[in-house]
């Protein structure tokens, strides 16, 4: 579903966030994509979703090429930021219905679907009012709501689980889960390895730009824990994590 | 102490940082060149008004023998100006910053923030100000027939005096800004309220500034009245141009004493009483209504450019500053168009002895251009994205599609109270046929051209990283640039009519610069979809 290969970013000044870095994850897998701070899991989920420019490497959805066929990878993708910064003036079912119409998903499947993922994550009853009076939590949930409505083919979450309540994160892993069922995939980036550990097929690890460990999670946990397995890669590697 | 000069240089950073070209796209060089073009237009606009206004009133003066009566003049219309260009600062300053939690929670008196910002406010008068004096102060120079040891004292005076000139329009632009937020913290619909008070408030300054005109002419023909109203209406400028041409016991000491009073003491008294407040006037503002009775009945449906069109729609008409600083020049040439309307009887005679209305068509045209070339959301509206872009880059839409839905909100807002105005003289001026649709399409074909410039200079200069829309759409390097910008491309226009145009007759003359627009626009849209798409998205 998610190919990329020999994918670099260099940002203006020279440095080089993103090395070399080729990984596939395959219909049906939830990857979970890891590194310390500042290693370049944010410039790369970026860039798959198209949010960020690119020069090296190539990056595909479904066989759409990021760089060469935007609108028909950007179609199929969905991508939830860390801190997504939503349209305040709007209320949330405004800024549903946009996403519907951007999106195009039909006049009677966008109905059904708002209302299928509002009340499992309990915002059916604050859709109308502004999105400026949520609070942060909320504001995630209609985030994801967004993101969850489009059904994607690939779903890329950077750090979904901040922000939201115990309940929340419980409702949004079913989703993930059914998503996979259905023949999507999703890739996010945490640093909740317990997480990480429970809930993903496949794990990437990622320092300094450069992809140090993937495989199944089983594989690259072995009878360590992930935390184990991430903190000696970072001492290997002479960085804190 | 220390305290309030880190936030005072903090606050004025961040008013300042709008003309900052770091984050933008394009070649350092040309950005840095359109940066000083934005600061040299800042500079030269009030010299060059102030120039202009000083010279001819002081020689005016001259002629009664009371060249000194230019120096208040002067200092009341650089307040009326620079309480026009801070009143929303004021209200987006103090009170929308969207650095309010930090400012709570620092171990900061309530009274430092308030000064802290308001002094930032003030410094941005004072660079004002003492540009609108320096001219005036120039004129009476010339015509006041000064001894080089009387200049010099002169020169000393209102080195004393004019620090203190700006606290007045600080102190009312503070006062209104709080008045707009208090108004707009009690309603539901806060940007609305705030909108409207907005056009109230600066509809008012207008009339008060149109009745400043009439004062002066009227009190050019009796000086000694414009000394009596010094010292009534308007004593703290009656005290000023004591303090600076004061030769009595004292040399103006004195008054200089009690124009300083004046200034100071309204001006701490305000910023202490709001400082007590403070945190209740932002807690009523930053509080929401959340209602959780919402019930799903079925979700509308449209295509992504109406869709987007709609989102343009909600942000400008949902975000006071915005459409009060963009947007004003449309509740302007409404309001001119119905008092032309309302006023035809008086009008008509006029207009009459002008040579008729066909005469005075191409001011009119003039005029409409003028005042249209001061709406011009598009220039702001990548800028006012911010941190939400990544949702415009995100969805499956082509940069077309956004650049088009930004532009045709742009032109709209121009376009529609243009086309209502000129309907409206139209209706009841009766101009020829062919004259009021050229002009028609000549107003219409504008505001496509300004919308489209307006989004080529934000693509050029972008802010994407400001927390204050009110510094964003009203002092950021491309929302000045859009707008004079425009207004030159005007200045062009009464050129080209003044160098042989008017042969072509009035329509013809119209229909030749709508051409001209449209093919400019065409050219800019070409650049927009290419090398903007590019610049899009790299930001």
């Amino acid at each position: 579903m998610l190919q990329i290969d020999h994918f670099s970013k260099t940002y203006p000044g020279g440095k080089k966030a993103v090395d070399d870095l080729s990984l596939t994850v395959n219909a049906g897998e939830i990857m979970g994509f890891i590194g310390h701070n500042g290693a370049g899991k944010t410039t790369t989920l970026r860039c798959v979703a198209g949010i960020l420019n690119f020069t090296e490497g190539e990056i595909s959805v479904d066989g759409h090429s990021v760089k060469t066929q935007p609108i028909a990878a950007k179609q199929i993708t969905a991508f939830l930021p860390d801190n997504p910064d939503l349209y305040e003036f709007l209320t949330g079912i405004q800024y549903l219905a946009l996403i519907a119409d951007l999106y195009n998903i039909p006049k009677e499947a966008r109905a059904q679907r708002i209302q299928k993922y509002a009340d499992a994550f309990e915002l059916t009853g604050a859709l109308g009012s502004a999105i400026g009076s949520y609070s942060h939590g909320m504001k995630q949930k209609l985030a994801v709501i967004s993101a969850l409505m489009r059904t994607p083919k690939l779903l890329i979450l950077d750090e979904p689980f901040v922000g939201l309540d115990p309940q929340a994160a419980f409702v949004l892993k079913g989703f993930l889960h059914e998503l996979c069922g259905a023949g999507g995939a999703v890739i996010f980036s945490t640093h909740v390895l317990e997480v990480a550990e429970k809930l993903c097929s496949r794990i990437a690890i990622i320092q300094r730009g450069k992809l140090v460990k993937i495989g199944e999670t089983a594989a690259v946990v072995g009878d360590e824990s992930l935390e184990q397995v991430f903190l000696e890669l970072a001492r290997e590697g002479g960085t804190h994590a | 102490m220390r305290k309030l000069w880190v936030l005072l240089k903090l606050n004025f950073r961040v008013m300042m940082q709008a003309f900052s070209l770091r984050g933008g796209a394009g070649k350092s060089r040309r950005k840095a060149a359109s940066g000083f073009g934005a600061l040299a237009v800042m500079t030269l606009f009030p010299l060059y008004l102030s120039g202009v206004c000083s010279f001819s009133f002081t020689e005016m003066f001259a002629e009664h023998g009371a060249a000194e009566l230019t120096l208040p003049i002067m200092a009341v219309l650089a307040c009326v100006v620079s309480l026009m260009f801070t009143l929303m600062a004021a209200s987006g300053l103090v009170f929308g910053g969207r650095d309010s939690d930090l400012m709570l929670t620092l171990p900061v008196p309530a009274f430092t923030v308030v000064l802290g910002k308001v002094l930032a406010l003030y410094l941005e008068n004072l660079i004002f100000c003492g540009l609108w004096m320096l001219p005036a102060s120039a004129a009476y120079l010339v015509y006041a027939g000064l001894s080089a040891g009387q200049g010099a004292l002169f020169c000393a005076r209102l080195a004393a005096a004019l620090p203190f000139l700006p606290l007045l329009p600080s102190t009312l632009a503070l006062l209104g800004g709080w008045g707009i937020a208090y108004a707009s913290g009690r309603m539901r619909h806060k940007a609305a309220v705030g909108a409207i008070v907005g056009v109230i408030a600066g509809m008012a300054l207008l009339a008060g500034s149109m009745q400043i005109n009439r004062t002066l002419e009227m009190l050019l023909r009796n000086v000694d009245s414009v000394r009596q109203n010094l010292y009534t209406a308007l004593l703290p400028f009656g005290l000023l141009l004591d303090a600076l041409t004061g030769t009595g016991p004292g040399f103006g000491l004195p008054a200089l004493g009690g124009y300083i009073l004046i200034g100071l003491v309204p001006f701490f008294a305000l910023v202490w009483g709001i400082g007590t407040q403070y945190q209740r006037i932002l807690s009523r503002l930053a509080g929401h209504t959340l209602r959780g009775d919402y019930k799903l009945h079925g979700v509308k449906a449209s295509g992504a450019f109406a869709a987007l069109l709609r989102k343009e729609s909600r942000r400008y008409f949902g975000t006071t500053s915005y459409v009060l600083n963009t947007g004003f020049g449309a509740v302007m040439l409404l309001g001119a168009a119905v008092y032309a309307l309302a006023m035809r009887g008086q009008a008509l005679p006029m207009i009459a002895a002008l040579g008729g209305v066909r005469a005075v068509m191409p001011l009119t045209l003039l005029a409409v251009c003028a005042t249209q070339s001061t709406i011009n959301p598009a220039c702001v509206s990548l800028s006012m994205e911010g941190k939400t872009l990544w949702l415009l880059k995100e969805a499956p839409v082509l940069p077309r599609t956004l650049f088009s839905a930004k532009a045709l909100l742009s032109a709209l807002v121009s376009a529609v109270p243009a086309a209502g105005s000129v309907a409206l003289l139209w209706a009841g001026y009766a101009p020829a046929p062919w004259d009021a649709l050229g002009m028609l399409a000549l107003c219409v074909c504008f505001a496509g051209f300004s919308a489209v410039f307006g989004l080529t200079v934000n693509l050029l200069l972008p802010r994407m990283d400001c927390d204050n829309d009110t510094i964003i759409v009203k002092q950021s390097a491309s929302s000045l640039i859009g707008v004079f910008g425009s207004m030159l491309t005007v200045g062009l226009g009464a050129l080209l009519w003044a160098a042989g145009g008017r042969a072509l007759g009035f329509a013809g003359f119209c229909a030749l610069a709508a051409a001209l627009l449209l093919l400019a626009a065409a050219a800019l849209w070409r650049w927009i979809c290419g090398r903007g798409a590019q610049i899009l998205q790299a930001l």
